[in-house]
C-alpha cells in the first residue's frame, strides 16, 4: 500500500518516509509471502525496511527484562538471520519478481534493532551476518532492453534509530 | 557476601605512567581497560609486589620483590621521566593497614637510588600473578635455571611456575564448582612429572608444550585451583586472559573468575578483549560489585575513571574500535557518512 500520509506509526516507533520519492507499506501490499515492513523508494535505488523493536513502549517496564533477555537469544540463534530476516527479503524479491515490477535499481536491506543491549560491536557483527545471506555477487541483476545483463548492488545494515537517523536524517523514525 | 582483607585503595606518585593517580577497589573483581602503555599491568604488579613483599615470614621489605617484579637494577628507573623532584611514592590500603613506598635518586645518575618504607607493613597472603605469556609448558628446570641465571623473565613468571609445581593442597579434597567449570574445557586433568605438566584424556597423556596455548591457560587456572591458591581471601592478578585464547571458551572464565570474586577472591585483570567485558557485563549481577577503570593517558600522565557500570565506561578504547568499524560497514552499506 503507497503511503500517503505522514507520519506512520509501527512497532512502537513513528516514521516519516515523505521526503522519499514513494514509500510502500510492503507488509500491506504483499500479502503473498513474508515481506518486509517497507520499500522507501529513492531516485537512484531502494531501501528495504524490516523493523524489529524489542523497546516498545506497550510493554510494561516490568516485562522489558524478559523481552530483552529473548532478544539476546533471538539475535544468537542462527534462524533469526538465516530464517526471519533473510526469508523476509527473499519474499519481497519474490513479491517484486511474480508482480512484473521488476527490480531495476540497486536496494540497500537495512533491518531496524532497536534494543539497548546492541553496542556497535554486536551491529557491526550483525551486520556482516546480514550481508553475508543476502549479497552474492553476480546474482541479482536484471536484463536491459539490450539483452545486457545489469547488475544490481544488494547491500544490508543493522542499524537502530538513532543510527538510522544519522544515516538517513531525510526519513526521520522515532520512538512514540 | 564475606568480603576478606584485600587491597582497598592505591596511589601513584610519580611512577612510570602515573603523575598522580588514585584507586578505590572492589572487593571482588576490578577490570583495567585502556591503550597500550597506560600501566594497567605496572598497576597490577605495584600491588602484586608489595601483597607478595608484606606475605612473606619476617620482617617485610619491600625492595627486592619490586625490583623482581619490574625486572629492573635500580628502581629509579621506574620514577616517571622529566619530574622535578625525582622521587616516586606508593601508597595503598590494605584491610584499613596502610602501606608505603619512596622511591628517589639525585636526578642523575640512576644508580644513586635509595628507598624508604615504614617500619611495620601489613600482613598479607600470598598472591597469584598470571602473566599474559604461558608458563605451564616451560616449567621443566624452570625454577634452577631462573634461580642461577640471568634470564629475561621476572619475578611473577618465576612465582607462577612455583605455584603450579606446588603440591596438591590437603585442603581441596574434591573438585570444588570452579575446577568443573573449566574441566570440560580441557578434556581431561593436568598431571605433573619431573617439574613437566601434561593433559591426560582418555586418549592418553600429552606434553603440554603440545596442547594448545588458550587449553595451557585454563590448565593453568584449574590447576591453581586444585593447589588451593585461589581460596577465600587470595588475590589473583591476571595479565591479559585473553591472550592466544579463543573467545568461545570466554563464557566459563568469566564465570570461574565471578564464582571465585563470590567466594572471597580478589579478582585484578587487565584485558582489551570485547567478549571479556561484555561478559562480565552480561553475567555479572550488581551484587558481584564489578568495577572497571578506564585508564587514560593525558599530558599529565596516566589518570583514570572508575564505574561499576560497563556502559558507563569512558573512554574505552576497545569500544572506540568497535564504534569506528561499524562506522565503516555502514557507509559501505548504505552509501552515506556520518556528518561531522
Amino acid at each position: 500500500m503507497r503511503l500517503t500520509a505522514y507520519p506512520t506509526d509501527e512497532s512502537d516507533l513513528r516514521f516519516d518516509f515523505s521526503a522519499a520519492v514513494w514509500c510502500d507499506k510492503h507488509d500491506l501490499t504483499n500479502t503473498v509471502f513474508d515481506g518486509v515492513d517497507f520499500i522507501i523508494k529513492e531516485p537512484d535505488r531502494q531501501i528495504w525496511l524490516e523493523v524489529k523493536n524489542w523497546e516498545g513502549s506497550s510493554l510494561p517496564a516490568h516485562r522489558r527484562g524478559g523481552q530483552r533477555r529473548s532478544f539476546l537469544a533471538k539475535l544468537n540463534s542462527k534462524a533469526f538471520f538465516t530464517q526471519t530476516l533473510r526469508a523476509k527479503f527473499i519474499g519481497t524479491c519474490a513479491y517484486v519478481a511474480l508482480t512484473g515490477t521488476a527490480l531495476r535499481e540497486d536496494v540497500v536491506y537495512t533491518a531496524l534493532l532497536e534494543s539497548p543491549r546492541m553496542d556497535s560491536a554486536l551491529m557491526s557483527h550483525a551486520t556482516t551476518r546480514l550481508r553475508g545471506l543476502v549479497k552474492r555477487d553476480n546474482i541479482w541483476h536484471y536484463t536491459d532492453g539490450n539483452g545486457v545483463r545489469v547488475p544490481i548492488k544488494v547491500n544490508a545494515a543493522v542499524l537502530n534509530v538513532a543510527e538510522w537517523n544519522v544515516r538517513f536524517p531525510d526519513y526521520p523514525i522515532q520512538a512514540i | 557476601m564475606e568480603t576478606f582483607p584485600h587491597h582497598e585503595s592505591l596511589r601513584l606518585v610519580n611512577f612510570t605512567a602515573f603523575t598522580d593517580a588514585s584507586f578505590e577497589f572492589s572487593p571482588t573483581v576490578n577490570i583495567l581497560v585502556g591503550e597500550n602503555g597506560t600501566g594497567k599491568t605496572h598497576l597490577m604488579k605495584v600491588l602484586y609486589a608489595a601483597q607478595y613483599a608484606c606475605s612473606r615470614r619476617g620482617r617485610a621489605d619491600l625492595l627486592i620483590p619490586f625490583l623482581a617484579t619490574f625486572q629492573c637494577d635500580s628502581l629509579s628507573l621506574l620514577v616517571r621521566n622529566g619530574v622535578r623532584y625525582p622521587a616516586a611514592h606508593l601508597s595503598g590500603k590494605w584491610d584499613a593497614d596502610d602501606w608505603e613506598f619512596t622511591v628517589s635518586y639525585d636526578g642523575s645518575d640512576h644508580d644513586s637510588g635509595y628507598y624508604s618504607q615504614p617500619a611495620d607493613l601489613p600482613r598479607m597472603r600470598r598472591p597469584v600473578f598470571i602473566p599474559a605469556i604461558d608458563m605451564m609448558a616451560h616449567t621443566r628446570r624452570f625454577l634452577s635455571t631462573y634461580d642461577n641465571y640471568e634470564i629475561a623473565f621476572d619475578q611473577t613468571h618465576r612465582d607462577i611456575v612455583s605455584l603450579l609445581l606446588s603440591p596438591e593442597s590437603r585442603a581441596i579434597k574434591d573438585e570444588n564448582a570452579a575446577q568443573a567449570t573449566l574441566s570440560p574445557l580441557l578434556g581431561g586433568e593436568v598431571v605433573e612429572e619431573s617439574e613437566q605438566f601434561y593433559l591426560k584424556t582418555a586418549n592418553g597423556r600429552q606434553p603440554m608444550q603440545l596442547v594448545a596455548e588458550g587449553v595451557r591457560k585454563v590448565a593453568t587456572l584449574w590447576q591453581l585451583l586444585r593447589n588451593g591458591f585461589l581460596r577465600p581471601g587470595d588475590t589473583l592478578f591476571w595479565d591479559e586472559p585473553e591472550a592466544n585464547v579463543n573467545p568461545k571458551l570466554m563464557d566459563e572464565i568469566v564465570d570461574v573468575l565471578l564464582q571465585l570474586a563470590r567466594s572471597g577472591v580478589q579478582v585484578f585483570l587487565a584485558t582489551h578483549s570485547y567478549v571479556i567485558l561484555k561478559e562480565f557485563d552480561l553475567q555479572a549481577e550488581s551484587s558481584d560489585a564489578v568495577r572497571y577503570f578506564a585508564m587514560e593517558r593525558t599530558e599529565g600522565g596516566t589518570v583514570a575513571h572508575a564505574t561499576d557500570d560497563y556502559s558507563q565506561l569512558v573512554p574505552n578504547p576497545i569500544s572506540e574500535q568497535f564504534d569506528r568499524l561499524y562506522d565503516l560497514e555502514l557507509t559501505r552499506a548504505t552509501g552515506r557518512k556520518r556528518r561531522a
